[in-house]
């Protein structure tokens, strides 16, 4: 069916698109690519003509590393998906496009809407002339609970409310386009455009260049001047907030902030004063002047908003108000999500804009008007039942399919409270071909897009869009979760395409810098806890590895250490006490139950896979700071860990998995050591992995040395075993396994990274390069661990050979108080900021 | 009757308070038949900010942070505020199904100001047995303040004054299934009863006049802030105040603060706070009548 002369060329298997131009191909509905004759669209045929250059293989493989792509880069919802609800993102490469003039009439439609939109809200929340007049009847706006009365009079006269929209839309049997919702509350969707135009047009580079097809960067480029316009600032300090690594949409904010140049915030790292917003870094507040909020607007400010607005900012409502900081959107835009709005667009365009409403919403009924109720109970079979006030596609009722008793209830609330629901007309949505299961195959298409304001209250629509798949044509949830793929909007270019990049030119000189001016607060804090917990983690590893090296073998050989390493497992809170008391032997076959156990409860605040799971929560909210191959190692050292956690219940496996894991976690180490910029993210990761290194190795030492066992040859290789310092122990000496040398190695050697005064010696240097007031004299930190320094510096080799070593006990003890006071003073001093806000009264 | 009222809240906390954001409702709104000759917030320490406006209600709202530390606050509202009797025996007015009707055709700025105080509101919900406890009440033919009224004897008679029952957060639904709280409580659940029968009404926050018992002098400090309701009864009367605690339309001994849809947009006051430990807090409230 395609008309091209390339038909011809002799590839082998091409692409066969002709199985999507029969009639009735879907089922009957719109076919986006073919006409009804068999013959492509128009616009469809170059991009035809560049496809079916393609061989069925090479497609495949390239839908292939685009999902590899996608997972490097950690594209999915959910960041923290436990099992079963991880959602991957999938691309299909087949665009979707439409015509130059299907597409100008389009973004002057959305244009309109966006502005009626903008007015509504900045209505509703204003004068209400709308309520007043009776052209939104008051009983659609007051029951909403998302009516909050705490936005009133936030948005100034002339200023825009609704910054960045977004709108659902299908294309029905008849072959035109309907709103099927509208997003105002923080949309999604925008990063994952964005992603699918990047990864298409890496892998199909020739096609997308020939076809010359409309760029997306002009879009963001209108977005960061929009925002810009928005503070009445020549050069002010734009954030994106975002709800932080527990948002389904964290990859996304992530993404946008560092594309559009931002520093990406969580609620915590901003601070109202004197109403107005500032960013928390190390170096004091710094003031904002617009935030980028991903935030849904009902989570805002606890203390307009309440409890369940606990990550949000307290005051930022009154700073607001006050003019000091504006939101985009505006606090108040997410009232008009809800469907019950539909009903009464086309009046209130004709009304504020005194033009018809272009682009026609899915005919939607409030059934609160007596008029509309009749036209619904006249047509009831034929519709889709809504509340009229959610946004989300949830509780959504197809009426010809519901069961008498179903229908009955729904009648019945229906009849209750007419004013809460709205019926819509059920639309069958059009058809395009995708790339499934190596071949063409029809999916049915929901296509967001995405508009900014413009001055004067006008809107831009991005040239491109979000186009969601679902396999059959019935209605589909309204969210950008929804379908079982995705694919890229092209729209052909008008003219040349302008070559803008948001990267900055490359004639443009730099100031020498040495440092991030914003680094917040919280980030410090989490790096700090993110290199608390990959230490304890290996030293957790280490510890359970030389434990379990001995429980597995095999020899008849008496093992007086294993009493040591079980003594230090239960002084870590690892084992329970039991263990160590009276007869081992009884107790070693129920020990091996217990060490899958410790290896693995979730549940034990201190254990390993807390650890892990820690590391992994933290490493998603640094992962701005951090390189994206330290990102990623650390998340396949979880990985790892976590998919063997699942099917590991056997104890003979365990010895091979902790060997797996230490090697995961030392390339971690590696990534560290030689990816990370020696700047403060460095330094705080290193300040928490310092402090817990030197704790577990005080530690350590001390429970052998109270167990009675330093003395001993085999609990010395244990212990060096533990603290990975045997082959320097055997360079240096041989097989001659003496107190003194271990415990030289292990507190007194500052040549040996994983001595106790080797980390003391790096957090002093750590702790003098921190931003601290210009003072002539050490602060207390330093003090503390210089004395720390200089007692171990004090030890003797007598000292060291001593049995019992009373001198070192007492050195260790106090230098285990020393780190204690370091961890809570600089707990004070820099990370105090990120304490979570109380609400009186709680 | 004119009144000196005091209103202290005092938070003593264990570890200081490095940062905080408060908002208050203390201020008596002024009405026709409520003069206020003075008001004065005191606040120790004093806040590094401090505004006045009114709230989206029309009551007076004062918003006030500390970005310095403090270990103790106190927030000291001082009132001179006089109130004229006036005349609640007439029973007189349209049934709840003639003013709903009128509200919903919102013809003027009255009945639009009125209607948001019909629908479920943060903490009040409307449900099956509040509305079947309020039906017995609101018969077709009755004035709804006759109506209204005998609701709230029936609450005054079947619920039990308990300071112990009930917290700031009990539901409605257990406040109407156990039947004990206190003012907060009745006049929540009276809210959500006419709410569920169609009729708008409102949450008021306030002061009550006490009475010592004869012969005993009367105790400082030792009143408390009060709430109770008030039913619209179409824009020709306004506004009508029951106080089911007390099963009284208050005149001359109840103190006007505020209004708003139930005690969260409302509260005396609210704040968001950082460390603090576990602060200690008390309340005293003096309504002394000069």
């Amino acid at each position: 069916m395609i008309q091209s002369a390339r038909m011809d060329l002799p590839t082998l298997s091409q692409i066969d698109f002709t199985t999507a131009s029969g009639p009735g191909w879907a089922g009957g509905v719109f076919n986006e690519t073919f006409e009804t004759s068999g013959k492509p669209h128009l616009h469809w045929q170059p991009l035809l003509d560049e496809l079916s250059l393609l061989t069925a293989e090479e497609l495949t493989n390239r839908s292939e590393q685009a999902q590899q792509t996608l997972h490097e880069n950690g594209v999915s919802y959910n960041v923290f998906a436990e099992r079963g609800d991880h959602h991957p993102w999938s691309l299909d490469l087949i665009p979707l496009t439409l015509s130059r003039e299907q597409w100008d009439w389009m973004s002057r439609a959305l244009a309109q809407r966006a502005r009626l939109l903008d007015l509504i809200t900045r209505d509703i929340y204003g004068p209400q002339n709308l309520l007043r007049s009776g052209d939104i009847p008051a009983e659609v706006v007051f029951p909403q609970l998302r009516y909050q009365r705490a936005f009133a009079n936030l948005i100034a006269p002339n200023q825009v409310g609704l910054t960045l929209y977004a709108t659902e839309l299908a294309r029905g049997a008849d072959g035109f386009w309907y709103a099927m919702a509208d997003r105002t509350d923080a949309p999604v969707g925008l990063g994952f455009a964005l992603e699918s135009r990047v990864i298409t047009s890496r892998l199909m580079p020739q096609i997308m260049h020939r076809l010359r097809m409309e760029r997306l960067a002009p879009f963001f480029l209108r977005v960061k001047n929009s925002l810009v316009r928005l503070s009445g600032k020549d050069t002010p300090r734009i954030v994106v907030l975002s709800p932080g690594p527990q948002s389904r949409f964290y990859f996304e904010d992530l993404y946008l902030a560092r594309y559009l140049g931002y520093t990406l915030v969580e609620g915590s790292d901003l601070a109202v004063r004197d109403d107005e917003v500032f960013l928390k870094t190390l170096s004091g507040l710094h003031p904002v002047d617009v935030i980028y909020s991903r935030t849904m607007e009902s989570a805002l400010d606890p203390l307009e908003q309440g409890a369940s607005a606990s990550t949000g900012i307290p005051g930022l409502l009154q700073a607001i108000r006050s003019g000091n900081v504006r939101l985009a959107n505006a606090p108040g835009c997410g009232l008009l999500e809800a469907p019950v709005f539909m009903a009464f667009l086309p009046q209130l365009c004709s009304k504020l804009l005194h033009q018809p409403l272009m682009l026609p919403s899915i005919r939607t009924w409030w059934y609160g008007d007596p008029e509309s109720q009749r036209t619904v109970n006249e047509r009831f079979s034929e519709l889709v039942i809504k509340p009229a006030f959610q946004s989300s596609g949830q509780d959504e009722y197809l009426v010809s399919e519901l069961s008498s008793q179903e229908l009955q209830d729904l009648r019945a609330r229906m009849t209750k409270n007419p004013a809460h629901f709205v019926a819509q007309e059920r639309i069958q949505r059009s058809a395009a071909p995708c790339w499934r299961d190596q071949q063409v195959q029809p999916g049915h298409i929901a296509l967001r897009t995405y508009g900014v304001a413009e001055e004067n209250g006008n809107y831009q629509i991005m040239p491109g869009g979000l186009v969601r798949v679902a396999e059959s044509s019935q209605p589909m949830e309204l969210s950008v979760l929804a379908g079982i793929s995705s694919k890229d909007l092209w729209i052909p270019a008008e003219g040349e395409v302008a070559p803008i990049s948001l990267l900055i030119r490359p004639d443009t000189p730099v100031t020498l810098k040495r440092s991030e001016p914003l680094f917040p607060s919280r980030v410090a804090d989490n790096l700090y806890w993110l290199g608390q917990s990959f230490e304890r983690a290996c030293f957790l590893a280490r510890l359970l590895r030389a434990a379990l090296a001995r429980l597995t073998d095999e020899s008849d050989d008496d093992l007086p250490e294993l009493t040591g390493l079980l003594r230090a497992l239960v002084d870590q809170g690892q084992l329970d006490p039991g263990y160590v008391i009276d007869d081992l032997e009884t107790k070693l076959p129920d020990l091996q139950d217990y060490m899958v156990k410790v290896l693995f409860d979730p549940g034990e605040p201190l254990g390993l896979a807390n650890s892990m799971s820690e590391l992994r929560r933290l490493n998603a909210s640094v992962r701005d700071w951090i390189s994206p191959e330290l990102w990623q190692t650390s998340q396949y050292a979880s990985e790892d860990y976590f998919a063997a956690a699942m099917r590991t219940d056997d104890f003979s496996e365990l010895l091979t998995l902790v060997d797996r894991l230490l090697f995961d976690l030392a390339a971690v180490s590696g990534q560290v050591h030689d990816g990370m910029i020696r700047g403060p993210a460095w330094r705080f990761l290193d300040i928490g992995r310092r402090i817990e290194r030197a704790t577990n190795t005080a530690k350590l030492l001390l429970s052998t040395i109270d167990a009675g066992l330093i003395s001993q040859r085999p609990m010395l290789r244990a212990v060096l075993e533990v603290l990975d310092c045997r082959m320097t122990y055997r360079m240096r000496y041989l097989e001659n396994l003496q107190q003194n040398g271990v415990l030289d190695l292990a507190i007194t050697d500052e040549t040996n990274p994983h001595s106790i005064s080797f980390q003391a010696v790096l957090l002093i240097e750590h702790l003098e390069s921190l931003p601290q007031d210009i003072h002539p004299l050490r602060s207390p930190e330093s003090r503390s661990l210089m004395r720390l320094v200089h007692s171990a510096r004090m030890l003797t080799t007598f000292e060291l050979e001593e049995s019992p070593p009373k001198k070192v006990v007492a050195e260790l003890q106090g230098m285990q108080k020393s780190l204690k006071e370091l961890a809570d003073e600089l707990t004070k001093k820099y990370l105090v900021h990120s304490v979570r806000p109380r609400q009186m009264g709680d | 009757m004119r009144y000196r009222v005091q209103h202290q809240t005092t938070y003593v906390c264990q570890e200081p308070v490095s940062v905080g954001h408060n908002q208050a409702w203390l201020q008596p709104r002024r009405l026709p038949n409520q003069i206020v000759h003075d008001f004065d917030l005191e606040i120790v320490p004093e806040p590094s900010m401090r505004t006045e406006r009114d709230d989206p209600f029309g009551n007076n709202m004062a918003t006030f942070s500390f970005n310095e530390g403090y270990d103790k606050l106190v927030v000291n509202a001082m009132s001179d505020v006089e109130v004229q009797a006036i005349d609640t025996s007439n029973m007189n007015s349209p049934t709840a199904r003639q003013i709903g009707a009128d509200l919903f055709a919102h013809a003027n700025e009255f009945d639009l100001n009125a209607l948001q105080f019909i629908y479920n509101s943060p903490l009040i919900p409307t449900f099956a047995e509040a509305e079947a406890y309020a039906r017995k009440s609101f018969t077709a033919k009755r004035s709804v303040k006759v109506a209204a009224s005998e609701l709230m004897q029936r609450i005054y008679e079947e619920f039990t004054f308990d300071p112990h029952a009930t917290t700031v957060s009990t539901p409605v639904q257990q406040v109407l299934a156990n039947r004990r709280g206190v003012c907060q409580d009745f006049a929540h659940v009276m809210l959500s009863m006419l709410r569920s029968v169609g009729v708008a009404a409102r949450y008021v926050s306030g002061y009550l006049r006490t009475h010592p018992p004869a012969g005993s002098p009367r105790l400082i400090g030792a009143d408390a802030s009060h709430a109770w309701v008030s039913v619209y009864c179409g824009s020709e009367i306004g506004w009508f105040d029951l106080d089911p605690t007390n099963n009284r339309h208050p005149s001359d001994e109840h103190i006007t603060i505020a209004w708003g849809r139930d005690y969260s947009d409302i509260p005396p006051l609210r704040g968001v706070f950082l460390g603090g430990g576990s602060p200690h807090l008390h309340v005293s409230v003096d309504v002394e009548p000069v």
